[in-house]
């Protein structure tokens, strides 16, 4: 299984930390979740495999080391292999003393050069700094987000009813459960990139261990790989939203003693969040903030006062909105679609 | 019932008085070296009174100072001294060697001798001198070739074990290492015999993290610390004992359970100087050891140039106590999966056939199934009352599932005992689809629609539908015979009418073409001996209630434990029957809006 797949025009991304995560949790059976910073042979021989089977013609191949500071031995040996196999590689965000260790170091390319934190931002495997590959500027960030609205968009349709907790219309319905279903690898990627903007939102709290909880039946899913890839402990609240109707006796699940982390598919305008932060707080635990793999932005970032705002890995905002045919209006707002715009 | 108390103590160096660079308390010279324990002895005493306690003591390595025999002769002595006057059993003693106790001079020799010796022949040479003090004191042999040298059963369901660290160490120094493949078969055989609900502390010499040292990675080497990390955190260890960096501390590595403790070194002159008790808290409720550090006050007066005190932990920023269980006391709050017992509405002619007398096929793990027993007898989760589906869904027994799966380490199992299930069938052979049914079938699914890289789906248990929204009931699979063989993983199966009214009701569109569904779940709560076969209806008894149920013949059942829970036995007029529902007896829990 490789997750972190992105491919181009002009070359075939993958993302080695996250194939290592999700290699030892659930092929190796080693519980460290995303905290591990080594990269082994077998994760890589994946990737290897993977080009071999899939008749992919282009060549140009870069691995993002984000997050790895070792590596097995003679991992750059299968790498030179693929070299020599014909792919032009490039190595992006390697660890200065990493790249050291191995045979890399002896590849001289003008471009390689170190540029801040003891990183190579770049670093080709190849020697012809006038390459065109050389000219490609790479933006992971940007890369995802555009591979993950390509990959989401066909699974928004349309809905034209009224919001299940909220008293908006909605255009269309983002059919996350599909999403997860059926892009079932990049599903895997993308919760690997949500733990790891926890880890980074909330790198203190984690040390205290905090609590997952769940909502719905999409967010189950959520929570369970979080849940591995975070190694933190998880709450069930039967259930909330879409369909509102808690089964849980809050008063004795909630320790005022834990602090929290709601997890959602998606979150829209954050009632169902609303409610399960109110809830949490009355019985008096601590609710750091709510996750979601998509959110909305209905509000511009500067007027986003609260720092509780929902961390997700993908946004629909005012850039991409129409593209995504995705909608929210009330009663009182006359519709705009994307024919009429 | 006497009190039972770990004393731990590391990196004694007892040196050769004729060396030029003394840093230990513990000389040859038996003066000095008295007077020094006799202070430690004291203080033990003080604390403790000896016919009320039971001590064990455990030495975490650097007993000598150069691994010479004069040495080791005198630290014989010093110990049995110590054993005696706090009347310490020497089978409760735990003795592992450090770095410090090869004499890495008989190593050299013996390598010039012999450059083609094995691993095996010279770990029995770095450690002869070590063997022999081993012995003086325990009796019995040192194995130098084990990663698990000896072990200390503390309770039934508590042990210590000694790990020996120190097998790269060789002639000019190494790190600390620990095979993993000998040390998981070594601790998986101990783990057999003392059970899987049994609690390991481990103790080693070398620090896997640092305190001391501007390394994260103490003196380990660091690629074999990360898989030894990853190994413990799987075996569950919560508490690791080292000695090594004299340097008394306690510290949780980022993003695994374990913490270490560092005693620090016992009789260190120059570096700071400690050694740690730790007073036992077992019950059913929760196993944990106090975390009392000794530190030794170095006055220089005359008459009195040093003396032992009990340090504030607040002060040493170290924790209080290692709890390594907790038994869970929070009470019921949420209902799971009870198949409903009766429905107006479905009524169906079903033909009964008389049970077939097959062989028993049904997953006999009993390592799996106990643990997973013993996680619901730990957190209190097999509840009685009256649990409330429905109108026609009722029963007397509960398995709180959602609070199984709150604890990481519980859901990881969980998750783990679906996975084991799965591949002792074979189940994933030529599986084209797995569904996860609830919240939590949702959840316990996980890693195996990963890790088999089988198409997945979930879908909400069939008796709440209407509760959910269209598109969370949605398949989203079409199936035009592409889907053969489906796997459906759920949480609990009573009798399995919730699943027959899956496939021949709520989806039996899909299921039309579905040649065979496995189902695995976590418990069977039914009446009837686990068999493959129990849940396809041509193998019901003559006696089974067939109202509202559907025919499904083609599937495998696989659980990992069986638990029967009892129904509610009034019928209809239950409100006035049920006294349990009647006149609120005990807990009585309704999961659905009375209309």
């Amino acid at each position: 299984m490789i997750i972190s797949k992105i491919e181009t025009d002009n070359f075939i991304y993958f993302n080695l930390h996250a194939e290592e995560v999700v290699n030892s949790i659930y092929f190796e059976d080693n519980n460290v979740g995303i905290f591990t910073d080594r990269i082994q042979i077998n994760t890589f021989e994946k990737i290897v495999e993977y080009l071999k089977l899939e008749s992919i013609k282009c060549k140009n191949l870069v691995f993002d080391f984000e997050n790895l500071l070792a590596c097995q031995p003679n991992l750059d040996k299968t790498i030179i292999e693929l070299k020599d196999k014909g792919y032009k590689i490039l190595l992006i965000n390697i660890d200065k003393s990493l790249c050291e260790s191995t045979a890399f170091y002896l590849l001289k390319n003008k471009k390689n050069n170190l540029v801040e934190n003891n990183k190579y931002s770049k670093f080709y495997l190849f020697e012809d700094e006038y390459d065109t590959f050389t000219d490609i500027n790479i933006n992971t960030s940007e890369l995802f987000k555009s591979e993950f609205q390509k990959k989401i968009a066909k699974h928004i349709e349309p809905h034209e009813r009224p919001h299940t907790s909220s008293f908006v219309y909605l255009s269309s319905y983002v059919d996350l459960k599909k999403f997860m279903s059926h892009e079932k690898c990049f599903f895997l990627f993308s919760m690997y990139k949500l733990a790891m903007k926890v880890s980074i939102r909330w790198s203190y709290e984690l040390k205290k261990h905090p609590i997952l909880i769940c909502l719905s039946l999409n967010s189950s899913f959520l929570v369970s790989i979080l849940s591995d890839l975070l190694k933190l402990d998880i709450l069930i609240f039967d259930k909330i939203g879409p369909i509102n109707k808690l089964y849980n006796r809050i008063d004795n699940t909630i320790s005022n003693k834990r602090q929290y982390i709601v997890v959602s598919d998606l979150v829209c305008l954050g009632t169902e969040v609303k409610i399960v932060k109110s809830i949490i707080e009355f019985v008096g635990g601590k609710c750091l903030g709510s996750v979601a793999l998509i959110k909305t932005e209905t509000l511009k970032k500067s007027d986003i006062k609260r720092t509780d705002a929902t961390i997700a890995v993908f946004s629909i905002k005012d850039s991409n909105y129409i593209d995504l045919n995705y909608s929210i209006t009330t009663n009182l707002t006359p519709i705009l679609l994307k024919d009429e715009k | 019932m006497k009190n039972k108390v770990i004393i731990h103590i590391s990196d004694l160096h007892v040196t050769d008085a004729s060396d030029e660079n003394i840093n230990s308390y513990l000389t040859t010279n038996d003066v000095d070296s008295n007077r020094f324990l006799n202070e430690f002895i004291t203080k033990v005493k003080g604390k403790y009174k000896i016919e009320e306690t039971i001590f064990y003591l455990i030495i975490t390595g650097d007993i000598s100072n150069q691994g010479k025999k004069s040495e080791f002769s005198r630290a014989t002595q010093y110990i049995k001294k110590k054993c005696s006057d706090l009347s310490i059993n020497t089978e409760n003693c735990l003795i592992i060697p450090g770095d410090h106790d090869i004499f890495r001079p008989a190593l050299a020799n013996h390598i010039d001798n012999k450059p083609n010796s094995d691993n095996s022949e010279l770990n029995r040479v770095k450690f002869d001198n070590f063997s022999e003090f081993y012995t003086s004191i325990k009796s019995n042999t040192f194995c130098s070739d084990k990663i698990i040298v000896d072990y200390l059963k503390i309770e039934d369901n508590l042990i210590l074990l000694g790990l020996n660290s120190n097998l790269n160490i060789g002639c000019k120094g190494g790190l600390g290492y620990i095979s993993i493949d000998e040390f998981e078969k070594e601790f998986n055989s101990l783990r057999a015999e003392f059970g899987s609900d049994t609690h390991f502390i481990i103790s080693c010499h070398h620090n896997f993290t640092a305190n001391y040292e501007n390394t994260n990675s103490g003196q380990w080497e660091s690629e074999n610390r990360i898989d030894f990390l990853a190994l413990i955190e799987r075996l569950q260890i919560k508490l690791a004992l080292c000695g090594n960096e004299h340097t008394s501390a306690t510290k949780q590595i980022d993003s695994y359970s374990v913490l270490t403790s560092d005693c620090g070194s016992f009789s260190a002159q120059k570096d700071h100087t400690s050694f740690k008790i730790y007073p036992i808290d077992i019950s059913s409720e929760k196993i944990s050891l106090k975390n009392n550090i000794y530190a030794l006050q170095k006055t220089n007066h005359n008459d009195k140039p040093y003396f032992w005190s009990l340090m504030n932990n607040a002060d040493a920023k170290q924790v209080e106590e290692f709890v390594l269980y907790t038994k869970n006391i929070q009470e019921i709050k949420q209902i799971e999966e009870i198949p409903r017992l009766s429905e107006e509405g479905e009524k169906k002619n079903i033909n009964i056939s008389q049970e077939k007398s097959i062989d028993r096929i049904f997953y006999d793990n009993s390592q799996i199934s106990e643990k997973l027993y013993q996680i619901v007898k730990d957190n209190n989760l097999f509840h009685s009352g009256h649990f409330h589906w429905s109108e026609t869904s009722r029963a007397h027994n509960w398995i709180d599932i959602s609070k199984l799966l709150e604890n990481k380490e519980d859901l990881l199992f969980a998750k783990n005992a679906v996975v084991d299930v799965i591949e002792k069938f074979n189940i994933q052979e030529n599986c084209d689809l797995i569904i996860g049914l609830g919240y939590e079938g949702n959840i316990i699914s996980s890693k195996a629609s990963i890790k088999f890289e089988i198409p997945y789906a979930a879908l909400p248990y069939s008796y709440r539908y209407d509760e959910h929204h269209d598109f969370e009931k949605k398949m989203n699979f079409n199936n035009n015979g592409q889907f053969k063989r489906v796997l459906i993983i759920t949480d609990v199966v009573n009798d399995g009418r919730t699943i027959r009214k899956l496939i021949a009701k709520r989806e039996i569109e899909f299921f039309e073409k579905v040649e065979k569904i496995m189902v695995v779940s976590l418990f069977y709560t039914g009446t009837r001996e686990v068999n493959h076969n129990i849940l396809n209806t041509d193998s019901f008894p003559g006696d089974y209630d067939f109202e509202n149920d559907h025919i499904v013949s083609n599937m495998e059942f696989y659980t990992v434990k069986s638990l029967r829970v009892e129904r509610c036995p009034y019928k209809a007029d239950y409100k006035e029957s049920c006294f349990i529902y009647k006149d609120s007896l005990n807990c009585v829990h309704l999961f659905y809006n009375e209309e």
